[in-house]
């Protein structure tokens, strides 16, 4: 058995939700086919989380709970309902300084909404943790069997110096990070060059769009679920690559040389 | 009752949801009266928005999100509790963990010891039967930290529990 108890359960305790097709994870399931303690320990955790679903759910309702937030929400919407806390008196100064500060409670209204207009037109920045997620659901689609064909097709212009000797693009797409339609960047299912027949996706994205970007200087190998990525700033772009565990090497030898 | 087209009314809302919202609140609060005050703020704020509702279907997670953030608000206030490390959490045995029955009770006794940042996944888990990733992004954390958090309350619940009821063999 190539992997050890202590790992299977490991793996299967935060995976049995959405059983992966990773290899780590049909390791794991083999593992468990072998080893009669294994899918003991995993039958008695499965009939533990079955309990604990029933005992979650066992809590005594008060008597007149409905009853009491009723009348508190009743309470609320009455309109004229007498008020717990008196009205605050109004206001009694001279009526020029009113008339000042009327003018300049307006002008600040109408920064504040210019402000916040052009905060809503700004480029939002995405954080690379969203990325990554991304990229592993993706790198899932393609290890079913799916294609990229839900993105839309991708007709801008990216460089992506660097990256000829090491992956072989099968099928690049259009990535919209913000929901506003239009590409914020690209969307690459790829080859290893030096693995035939491995698959992985590669998100290239402006550095100027990724919360963070600057800490990604040296590269970034993230070896934890749902699946290992490297990430890694080349010049202008963050560029987020997520393949199967076997793979891994590859990229971080790409990644040491791109960050360099 | 509501259809499609319109939103709730408040004693709509309140008679629907209020046991879940009660059942989820004790199981964050540990304390019938907090649980009790969390429901009431989270029907009083949910009647202020009750027009804005567009999707009925969606009612049930609107209301546990408020619940959610009412809940950290009143956690911010009555912080101090010491913090308990679910590091190094030895599982228990197959024939203690086979042999223990959840106590309601025990249960929340154990839910009461675990940090905020871990009962709160274990709750959308299991109320909810949210995915990693929608638990992940109610939460605003990162998928790795939520699945690692939901194994380590778990291994930590089973072992509590098992413990409470020591395997005779």
């Amino acid at each position: 058995m190539a992997m050890d108890c202590n790992s299977a359960q490991r793996i299967l305790d935060v995976t049995v939700q959405h059983l992966r097709r990773d290899r780590e994870t049909q390791s794991a399931l083999a593992h468990m086919r072998q080893c009669a303690d294994c899918r003991s320990v995993w039958q008695a955790r499965q009939r533990f989380d079955d309990d604990l679903l029933v005992a979650l759910d066992d809590v005594e309702i008060p008597v007149g709970l409905e009853a009491r937030l009723l009348a508190a929400v009743k309470a609320v919407a009455r309109p004229n309902a007498p008020q717990a806390v008196p009205p605050a008196p109004l206001a009694t100064g001279r009526p020029r300084v009113r008339g000042w500060m009327a003018a300049a409670a307006t002008l600040f209204l109408a920064v504040a909404a210019w402000q916040a207009v052009a905060w809503q037109m700004r480029p939002r920045q995405v954080a690379l943790e969203d990325l990554r997620v991304r990229a592993a659901e993706l790198l899932e689609q393609v290890s079913r069997g799916d294609d990229l064909s839900a993105l839309p097709a991708f007709d801008g212009a990216f460089r992506v110096d660097g990256l000829s000797g090491w992956l072989q693009s099968v099928d690049a797409r259009g990535l919209d990070l913000d929901g506003r339609k239009g590409h914020d960047g690209l969307a690459a299912m790829v080859q290893l060059s030096q693995s035939p027949g491995s698959k992985a996706i590669v998100l290239i994205v402006p550095a100027s769009r990724v919360a963070g970007a600057s800490r990604l200087a040296a590269g970034d190998a993230v070896r934890y679920a749902p699946a290992p990525h490297v990430a890694v700033r080349s010049g202008d772009y963050v560029y987020i690559c997520c393949t199967t565990p076997a793979h891994l090497p590859v990229l971080e030898r790409w990644a040491a040389g791109a960050a360099a | 009752m509501a259809d499609e087209s319109t939103a709730p009314t408040a004693a709509e809302l309140v008679h629907q949801h209020y046991e879940l919202v009660y059942r989820v609140a004790y199981r964050l609060s540990g304390s019938a009266a907090d649980a009790e005050d969390l429901t009431q703020q989270v029907f009083l704020s949910a009647c202020r928005a009750s027009e804005q509702v567009r999707n009925p279907a969606a009612v049930r997670s609107w209301l546990l999100t408020i619940l959610r953030n009412a809940f950290t608000r009143f956690r911010t206030r009555s912080q101090g509790r010491p913090w308990l490390s679910l590091e190094n959490q030895a599982e228990p045995a197959v024939a203690a963990l086979e042999q223990s029955e959840v106590d309601p009770e025990e249960l929340q006794a154990a839910l009461n010891e675990l940090p905020a940042e871990f009962r709160e996944p274990v709750i959308l888990f299991y109320f909810e039967s949210l995915s990693y990733r929608e638990i992940a992004e109610r939460l605003d954390a990162p998928i790795g930290t939520v699945m690692s958090r939901l194994s380590r309350a778990k291994s930590f619940l089973r072992k509590r529990l098992a413990s409470a009821h020591p395997a005779s063999t």
